[in-house]
């Protein structure tokens, strides 16, 4: 993307993102204890992930093997020996001093995420994926005097995913993350869910004149807290830069906080401008190994990727590629359509009334489709209510709204209600005796010939009859009474 | 004194009570260890009122009633764990370390945590925060680092049996000092679980004894692969004494020249030359070997140990557990006043050492290349093996043990009392130090080397050269 | 190799050890003499191949249920200089928002 700024220097903004996922395992990188999200503070510790005087690290295969089918899932080449390393810092929520992660001898490398921006399709290269092990929290808003630290956290599975400086714009970053979640949300290696912590993101920010092929000074974006919060903060990083360049300023290396609230970025420089973390190959772990059989054998048992959804989907159910992307945008709501398939037998319409109504809804709430509360099955019986003809299809979308606000079953909503479809024609014919004689004109004008009225008479009867009204047995009444 | 296995018999026939040897033991300590002039070898143990109302299993293990003193850089439940540092002054760990735990199941009791220098970082034990522990065979000198208090509590008869730590030669030179055995197991052999970490790719759990039986029954014990320790490795424990009645007869014993040069006294030369025409009396073959890049492994070692140090260190912190210093203005202050006002001038040498070595304008110069140095001193006891050498005999120590307050001037120079242990370490091989006379009143000790999971052949020599000891075949 | 007081005094922040000036002089001269002694390394000729590790080869990698947590004899707030509420409490750092490091935001 091209910056223009007062018609001197084009400037082309280069972004690449670090994320930090943490990996869905029962038990932490290096000690048995648990890592459930929400548990009382400082209860989900040893003396491992405590940094007790003594204590030693243990890796926990589960979180190799996740890794490495993250990294199956983005294409990466898999290293079979990669070395952990220790990270020496300070800090009171890293009790050993040091970060036990993997520096110069990754897990996997040279990884490729495709991302569609403006029509096309952009390759982002991933440039490496490690295993290391998460801090603790220090919250510092929480005693007057002090920081509080709950060492919960510390020792929670992680992957780090860099990419190559290969995004243009914020909205693609934004994009890449989308796909990115898409993907390890599919794999089944993590909740990914940024409010809870299990999905981290620090965006690097340059520019360098248009044509360009040298890189800029960049900066480190960080607290960042959803993907629109990533756009902004790059935007308004990149007009930051701008601003500067234009001016015949430098840009200085920095680390900038993100804050929500005003959209501002703040500077976190401190006095040790630059860190030395001393890495060096941790002592206490050997080299991590693994053969190729590993690796075939987690890829044979690989979850079903977007694009491997998205055929299968497309051949088996004879259904638009378009259309089929909209149902597997999320691996929840790809789930809820194949389930809502099984239950009400056909796929074209399981993903009309998905695509249309149950989505619609969704966006009205802000929720993902598995928190509406309509289960499969229960909206499974609301589509055979409106496919036998006991409500209409415009009474069942309505039928859709009252299920999630009121948590009842569409059967009870009609029945309460009254909903259902009338085709009896004593009703029908009292309604349309209404319509025709307040709407006198029209039928002249329809009995000469504009019979393109009649879906103005459809539509008043509809009105009328407040939407019971069985739109065939409706259509074939008032073609009779208006013929006459 | 009797050694572990027999006062086991005698507990388990119920010859006596089970709960006598640790009692006795208790009153010789406090005897020997409390007050200004004593050894200063315990910085915590049992009470004599403590130790009347204990009770003991008298049929559990290998060693029931059995009394064993611990190095206190290794975890214990009930007694502190200082490490001979201000940091961690009454300092309560938890849990304990898997070789603790080991002994309690087969029965021992442990009468008491020794004293050592800081953190295990010294050759003399002067660099204890709570004073230095002297030679039972000469209170004015020192009893040898870092394991000092171990070796002392073995060498003045209260306990048979001791553990400490072998980093650099940590439990050898002291065991040379002190007249008794002292081993270091094969890196990977004993769990290192528990054990407060110096420099984690060199450090090991040794165990001393008043006789080579007695460190072989306390490896036999604590030996074995531990899941909680990644370092340690999965393979069967061996009778470590299998090979005892073979003797010396056919042992081809090689003799490092880099080992025997100027540095020595004549006294340590003399009992090793003795030590060496002994067991070629009784069969073996002494054999001229070389071992080349020797003059490198001490600068390899100090490079390599305080790197791994500064970083196993930064753990002490005031944040969790052990001393705070909060008398300053934030977490930065708090950082420094902290690990200022605990740690000694050694220590802080080292961690200052090994954080250069590691930055990044020094990283390659300095720590990089002492771990291919460190691969160059592997190789050469791998060539010296594979050319038909059973085991390797040297001086353990290049002196005796040295007034008190000699060398703490000068740490250079108490860094090349360390130069015939580091090798070991290095190369991750099994050696022991075993008394081999004295010198003036003194004890010297003789180094065994062995190759890799070698500790029978380790054994078998040392018996050996014992047995020799005890016939008087080292008299001049 | 020497090394000055001004590095050492560096070297300081990083290790968090704060050092007098009589200190820092002592110890610019025992680590100078030390490091003068380290630099024999600097003949050796060095192979350039993987080195050596120590213990086993390979990582041993434990099961989910395989190892259990070590029971801890006492819950760690006992041994903690300062704890409440559930907390580890510290001094706060000299810039909020952990300003020295990547782990410091939740």
């Amino acid at each position: 993307m091209a910056i223009e700024a007062g018609g001197r220097m084009s400037w082309e903004l280069v972004i690449g993102l670090e994320v930090h996922v943490q990996l869905r395992t029962a038990e932490k990188l290096f000690c048995s204890d648990s890592t459930t999200f929400g548990a009382e503070p400082n209860s989900q510790v040893c003396p491992v992930c405590l940094g007790l005087p003594g204590a030693l690290p243990v890796l926990n295969g589960e979180a190799v093997d996740l890794a490495i089918v993250a990294a199956l899932g983005l294409a990466c080449q898999i290293h079979e020996v990669s070395v952990f390393a220790r990270k020496s810092y300070f800090y009171p929520d890293l009790p050993k001093g040091y970060q036990i992660t993997q520096f110069s001898e990754p897990l996997a490398t040279e990884g490729i995420v495709s991302v569609q921006s403006d029509g096309e399709t952009r390759p982002i290269r991933i440039r490496r994926i490690h295993l290391e092990e998460d801090a603790g929290k220090s919250i510092h808003d929480r005693i007057p005097d002090g920081t509080a630290v709950d060492l919960n956290r510390t020792g929670t599975p992680l992957i780090e995913i860099v990419t190559e400086p290969d995004l243009r714009t914020p909205a693609q970053a934004r994009t890449f993350l989308q796909e990115l979640k898409r993907t390890l949300e599919y794999l089944d290696v993590s909740d990914c869910n940024m409010e809870e912590g299990s999905l981290r993101v620090d965006a690097n920010v340059s520019l360098r004149a248009d044509g360009s092929d040298v890189y800029g000074v960049k900066t480190e974006v960080k607290n960042l807290n959803s993907f629109s919060a990533v756009e902004r903060s790059v935007v308004a990083e990149a007009k930051r830069q701008t601003e500067i360049l234009d001016a015949g300023g430098e840009i200085v290396q920095e680390t900038l906080l993100w804050d929500e609230r005003d959209g501002t970025l703040r500077s976190m420089r401190s006095k040790e401008e630059s860190h030395d973390y001393r890495y060096f190959p941790d002592p206490d772990l050997p080299p991590l190994r693994f053969d190729a059989e590993r690796i075939r054998r987690l890829e044979a048992q690989l979850p079903e990727l977007p694009a491997q959804r998205l055929t299968r989907l497309m051949e088996e159910h004879d259904l638009d590629g378009r259309d089929v992307e909209v149902l597997i945008a999320s691996r929840s709501l790809a789930d809820y359509f194949e389930a809502l398939v099984t239950v009400v037998g056909e796929a074209k319409t399981a993903a009309n009334w998905v695509k249309g109504p149950l989505l619609k809804e969704a966006n009205r709430l802000q929720l993902p489709v598995e928190d509406l509360g309509i289960p499969p099955e229960s909206f499974g019986e609301l589509i055979g209510l409106v496919e036998d003809g006991t409500v209409s299809g415009s009474m069942g979308r309505k039928v859709l709204g009252q299920m999630v606000d009121s948590g009842k079953t569409a059967r009870e909503i009609i029945e309460t209600e009254g909903l259902s479809q009338v085709q009896d024609s004593d009703e029908l014919n009292a309604w349309v005796d209404a319509v025709m004689e307040e709407n006198s004109e029209e039928v002249e004008r329809y009995r000469s010939g504009e019979t393109r009225l009649m879906g103005y008479f459809v539509g008043q009867t509809m009105q009328k009859s407040q939407g019971r009204a069985d739109p065939k047995a409706l259509s074939a009444l008032l073609r009779g009474r208006l013929d006459q | 004194m009797s050694g572990l296995t027999s006062i086991a018999e005698m507990v388990r026939s119920g010859q006596v009570d089970a709960a006598e040897p640790a009692k006795a033991a208790v009153a010789r300590l406090h005897e020997q260890n409390d007050g200004p002039q004593g050894l200063n070898a315990f910085l915590a143990a049992l009470s004599n009122a403590d130790v009347s109302v204990l009770e003991v299993p008298g049929d559990r293990g290998r060693l029931p009633g059995v009394p064993v003193a611990v190095k206190d850089n290794m975890a214990t439940v009930g007694f502190p764990t200082t490490c001979g540092s201000k940091i961690l002054e009454g300092y309560q760990s938890p849990y304990e370390a898997t070789v603790v735990r080991r002994l309690r199941d087969e029965g021992a009791v442990i009468v008491g945590k020794t004293n050592l220098d800081e953190f295990a970082m010294g050759s003399s034990t002067e660099n204890s925060a709570y004073g230095p522990v002297r030679n039972p065979h000469d209170p004015a000198r020192v009893s040898g680092g870092s394991s000092g208090g171990s070796a002392a509590a073995v060498a003045a008869g209260i306990v048979s049996g001791a553990l400490g730590s072998d980093t650099g030669g940590s439990v050898r030179q002291p065991a040379s000092f002190c007249g008794v055995v002292g081993v270091k197991p094969t890196y990977g052999r004993v769990s290192r679980y528990g054990l407060v970490a110096f420099a984690s790719s060199l450090d090991q759990v040794g165990m001393f004894g008043s006789t080579v039986a007695d460190a072989a029954e306390l490896l036999q014990v604590v030996a074995g692969h531990d899941p909680r320790d990644s370092t340690s490795v999965d393979r069967p424990v061996p009778d470590f004494s299998a090979e005892r009645d073979l003797g010396a007869e056919g042992l081809v014993v090689g003799v490092p020249t880099e080992y025997f040069g100027e540095a020595l006294e004549p006294g340590v030369q003399a009992r090793c030359q003795a030590a060496l025409d002994a067991l070629e009396a009784n069969g073996a073959q002494i054999r001229e070997v070389s071992l080349p890049n020797t003059p490198y492994a001490l600068a390899a070692y100090y490079v390599i140990a305080t790197a791994e140090a500064s970083s196993n260190l930064a753990r002490f912190d005031g944040v969790r557990y052990g001393l705070r210093d909060s008398a300053g203005e934030d977490l930065g202050e708090m950082y420094e006043r902290t690990r200022t006002a605990g740690f000694g001038p050694e220590v802080k040498r080292r961690i200052l050492l090994g954080t250069f070595a590691l930055t990044a304008g020094y990283h390659d110069q300095y720590y990089g290349r002492a771990q291919r140095a460190r691969s160059l001193v592997s190789a050469d006891f791998g060539t010296v093996f594979g050319g038909g050498v059973d085991i390797l005999f040297t001086p353990t120590s290049p002196t005796v043990a040295f007034p008190l307050g000699e060398r703490v001037r000068d740490p250079l120079q108490m860094y090349l009392a360390d130069v015939f242990t580091v090798t070991a370490n290095l190369a991750g091989l099994p050696a022991m130090s075993v008394p081999v006379g004295t010198s003036d009143g003194l004890p010297v000790g003789g180094q065994l080397i062995a190759p890799k999971w070698g500790e029978a052949t380790l054994f078998r020599a040392a018996f050996a050269l014992e047995s020799a000891l005890e016939n008087g075949d080292l008299d001049e | 190799m020497s090394i000055t007081r001004e590095e050492i005094l560096q070297i300081a922040v990083l290790a968090r050890l704060r050092l007098t000036d009589p200190e820092a002089e002592d110890l610019s001269h025992d680590l100078s003499q030390i490091l003068e002694y380290v630099d024999t390394l600097a003949s050796l000729q060095v192979p350039e191949e993987e080195q050596l590790g120590m213990g086993p080869t390979a990582a041993p990698e434990r099961e989910a249920g395989q190892i259990a947590p070590d029971p801890m004899a006492h819950p760690p707030t006992e041994s903690a200089p300062d704890f409440r509420d559930g907390f580890f409490v510290v001094p706060s750092p000299p810039s909020l928002g952990g300003a020295d490091d990547p782990g410091g935001s939740p």
